[in-house]
């Protein structure tokens, strides 16, 4: 069992989907919201990482943050090591890539919420902002839990767009799904078969109890 | 000039009419003032402008000396800084906070010690203590509307806004409910404003109404007067009582009411009048009157027997209106060949007979 992998995919997935969780919610909450008329570009910029290949996608990334960039190049000169081939980037690439996973749930739950709450919370004298972590998150948490989870469980079983962006390093960017490429292509069934079934279990316990728990109505959150 | 509340708000909906609302309201002192009409006709949106939820670049807001919108000068006051308290059409609680943690929603900015005090007075005055550890959804329909009711009122706001309070609740639950709610609005002496659909709601609920039809506020005077006197044919329609009449309660017993319109009494058959009820509105269709005349003794099964004058004839399709003195105005309908056979003419001296269950009586 490859436990470095192992390690570095829950490390990954775990940062990833925590800042998606700081990026997505205030995305969500300006999708849900916004009459924009344009918005509709933004929406498919965001679910773009569904259809798209994963070596495309991880290409372009690999391209916008190589040392050619502008971004590869800023990041170069204030850490003073680049962004390809290293955790930073793979972690880059993460969110991009789980993006939709998050942001999609995020703003179905939010959409869900009525309006009329909020409009009540606003009445009582509470703020945007206050409104939307007493009314809104309290409220739309069954969804925001399952973009979580989603987005965990996508992060953790990516594989093109960490090749092309993170290659192959022990304890660096070598991942699970890497790690049970290079163990099938040693012809390592047994070993491969091990981590794999792993990641399986994993992704199947981890859904099981999402969906479970909504089916439940989500009685989990219920402060007091 | 004596403080008020004016409103001008003009917006053209894309799938609705368009809204283009005048309203003044006295604040000195405080009236309950109905915005009524037919569903559609742009009451909520009205409503929701003065709470800032609805914008649109016509609105004019002033209260009392202080403007909470006036968008070509680019003021917008956000509903968190008007002090109003809005009551949603079906509650809008929060599912996920007990009754106590809806009631203590308002009151963030005031110290610990206060919201206590003031949650309990509030959950005591609305007799919502044994549920207070409760959610929304293990709540009946009256207790719910309580709740709200206490939320909206817990941070003490300057002007109470209410979207269709009754429509909600079940029918026996709505009578109740509605008279509680006319007491409580009026002990509260903060200026009101309640949209309604319900004639009978804007009847017992307000001192003042102003119709609404398609966007625009036609008629705005006293609830008796609006009923009586609609400006306007289409205003007529929307009111559709011919008879409204503000009266004193004499006597309630085996189900009749004794109650009286100035000086002359009238007789109502209602078996579920509640009991300790002051005043009423008296409520007759013009058709359920009858005349009669050169009578000089007369024997009727109807109660009330009242004698009048003939003001005006006006003649409506193919009815005729009858106005008569009879202490009051009261109107009555009748067939063309009913008055010919009558041989009706104004300053006619006639008796009016109506039936004691044709005596509609809203208590407030």
């Amino acid at each position: 069992m490859d436990w470095s992998a192992i390690g570095l995919s829950l490390r990954l997935s775990t940062l990833t989907t925590l800042l998606l969780l700081i990026l997505g919610l205030p995305l969500a909450s300006w999708l849900a919201a916004s009459r924009w008329r344009w918005k509709f570009l933004v929406e498919a910029v965001v679910t773009l990482p569904i259809v798209l290949p994963p070596t495309v996608l991880g290409f372009y990334v690999l391209v916008a943050i190589g040392p050619h960039s502008p971004i590869g190049q800023a990041y170069a000169a204030i850490t003073g090591h680049g962004l390809p081939f290293s955790f930073q980037g793979l972690l880059i690439a993460s969110i991009l890539y789980s993006l939709p996973f998050a942001v999609q749930p995020f703003t179905a739950a939010i959409l869900a919420v009525d309006q009329r709450l909020i409009e009540a919370s606003w009445c009582l004298g509470r703020g945007r902002l206050a409104t939307f972590f007493e009314v809104t998150l309290p409220l739309a948490w069954p969804g925001i839990l399952t973009g979580i989870v989603l987005s965990f469980a996508h992060t953790l079983g990516e594989f093109g767009v960490v090749l092309m962006i993170g290659g192959n390093l022990a304890g660096i960017t070598r991942t699970i799904s890497i790690s049970i490429f290079d163990k099938v292509e040693a012809l390592d069934y047994a070993a491969a078969n091990q981590t794999a079934f792993l990641l399986l279990l994993f992704s199947f316990l981890v859904l099981a109890i999402t969906y479970g728990l909504q089916r439940k109505g989500i009685a989990v959150w219920r402060p007091r | 000039m004596a403080a008020s509340l004016s409103l001008y708000f003009r917006k053209r909906f894309p799938k609705g009419p368009l809204i283009d609302a005048n309203l003044q309201v006295g604040l000195d002192p405080p009236v309950v003032t109905v915005l009524f009409g037919p569903s559609g006709a742009g009451k909520t949106t009205i409503l929701r402008a003065l709470a800032g939820l609805e914008r649109s670049a016509e609105c004019v807001i002033r209260f009392a000396h202080e403007t909470w919108a006036d968008e070509k000068d680019g003021v917008f006051i956000p509903p968190q800084r008007r002090r109003i308290g809005f009551l949603f059409q079906d509650y809008a609680l929060f599912s996920h906070l007990t009754v106590a943690g809806n009631v203590r929603y308002g009151l963030r900015a005031l110290p610990a010690s206060e919201q206590r005090l003031r949650i309990s007075e509030l959950l005591k005055r609305f007799q919502l203590q044994d549920v207070a550890a409760r959610y929304p959804d293990q709540l009946s329909g009256g207790q719910k509307q309580r709740v709200a009711l206490a939320r909206t009122l817990a941070p003490d706001p300057r002007l109470l806004l209410l979207d269709e309070p009754l429509s909600a609740l079940d029918g026996p639950t709505r009578e109740t409910l509605r008279s509680e709610l006319r007491k409580l609005l009026t002990s509260l002496s903060i200026p009101v404003l309640i949209v309604t659909h319900d004639r009978v709601e804007a009847l017992a609920l307000g001192d003042h109404v102003a119709v609404v039809d398609q966007g625009r506020i036609v008629q705005h005077a006293p609830v008796a007067e609006v009923f009586r006197r609609p400006l306007t044919a289409a205003i007529a329609k929307i009111v559709g009582v011919d008879n409204v009449h503000h009266a004193r309660v004499l006597q309630a017993d085996q189900g009749l009411v004794t109650v009286a319109v100035g000086n002359v009494c009238l007789i109502a058959a209602r078996s579920d009048f509640p009991s300790g009820m002051k005043e009423a509105f008296v409520c007759v269709r013009a058709e359920d009157v009858l005349l009669l005349k050169n009578v000089e003794t007369v024997s009727a099964s109807a109660r009330n027997r009242l004698p009048g004058i003939v003001k005006s004839l006006k003649q409506e399709g193919p009815m005729w209106r009858i106005e008569l003195d009879c202490g009051f105005t009261l109107s009555a309908l009748l067939t063309h060949q009913a008055c010919e056979e009558l041989a009706l003419e104004q300053n006619d001296a006639v008796l009016a007979l109506i039936k004691a269950p044709n005596v509609h009586l809203i208590p407030r």
